[in-house]
């Protein structure tokens, strides 16, 4: 069902290893409801943000501003540019008649509020991966 | 009525124990969505770690919707001794080092009174990933001070 690689087993107690085979267990259930993936944009109404994921892997987000954080798949031999990226503070930017956002509208509030040599390198490489990826508007209401 | 996905955590600064909880619905939205790694890092890192998380912060110290100090957040950290990927080609699980230089997040939003004293969950959780780790607080996230409102606690005090 699943393999643990040498290092790691030796830093693992009976109990720990226990508590991996559950959860282990129970995620062979859900993964056979998973769809396969798609990249998507969608607006964490939770959490005020709009989240980008091109790529299904385990992540590692680098948060560059209260703004912007930037996401990179943790695998040492994936590509070194980014999976995804989350914008936040969507609300104070939209209206809450608005049912969709241009990812453009996004990146325009993100610059005016913080205009920086750091954040206009973003803004290039993020807008390419949306591109890339056919990504250009978020619903802002649940579907 | 499905029922959300419960996990021990440390709910308050004196040290007491209780339920958080995933959303069913928002459990479901992550498989239809094909995020297995988002699945797979809550039912084996989310799942049996979050209860011996290091530190917890409040406040996610930027606007979220009326909030301009996102305040109404809990945030958990923790090193993790394992990363867990997961194979869509031989549909196997794999248990290996964690990345360098990272520690796990949690945010969790906590509940109302009501939904405590109904179900008995202190706080939904909202969000789960690797973030890079501070240099200075071992376990956790990068620039803590700065980052989050407050502290809440570290483990190891009560």
């Amino acid at each position: 069902m699943f393999t643990i690689d040498d290092s790691v087993k030796q830093r693992l107690s009976s109990e720990e290893m226990a508590a991996l085979k559950d959860g282990a267990a129970q995620f062979a259930l859900d993964v056979q409801r998973a769809k396969p993936f798609e990249p998507y944009a969608y607006f964490d109404q939770g959490l005020d943000c709009i989240r980008v994921m091109v790529r299904d892997s385990s992540v590692c987000e680098f948060r560059i501003n209260e703004w912007l954080t930037v996401v990179y798949d943790t695998d040492p031999e994936a590509p070194p540019t980014p999976v995804g990226f989350t914008l936040k503070g969507i609300k104070s930017i939209t209206s809450k008649h608005d049912d969709i956002i241009q990812l453009t509208h996004v990146f325009d509030a993100l610059v005016k509020r913080a205009p920086n040599e750091e954040v206009m390198h973003w803004v290039f490489a993020l807008k390419k991966l949306t591109t890339q990826n056919n990504i250009f508007k978020v619903a802002l209401q649940p579907a | 009525m499905s029922l959300p996905l419960r996990v021990k955590a440390r709910v308050s600064a004196h040290g007491t124990f209780g339920d958080v909880a995933l959303r069913y619905l928002d459990y479901e939205r992550l498989l239809n969505a094909g995020r297995t790694w988002s699945a797979l890092a809550f039912r084996m890192i989310v799942g049996p770690r979050l209860c011996i998380a290091q530190h917890c912060f409040k406040g996610l110290n930027r606007s979220v919707g009326s909030d301009p100090k996102g305040e109404n957040f809990w945030i958990y950290s923790f090193n993790v001794p394992y990363n867990v990927i997961y194979d869509q080609g031989t549909q196997k699980v794999k248990v290996i080092d964690p990345p360098p230089g990272s520690v796990f997040m949690v945010i969790v939003e906590p509940t109302s009174d009501e939904v405590l004293s109904t179900i008995a969950v202190y706080g939904w959780i909202s969000s789960w990933s690797w973030v890079l780790e501070d240099q200075v607080v071992q376990g956790a996230p990068v620039n803590p001070d700065t980052r989050f409102g407050r502290k809440l606690w570290s483990s190891g005090q009560a």
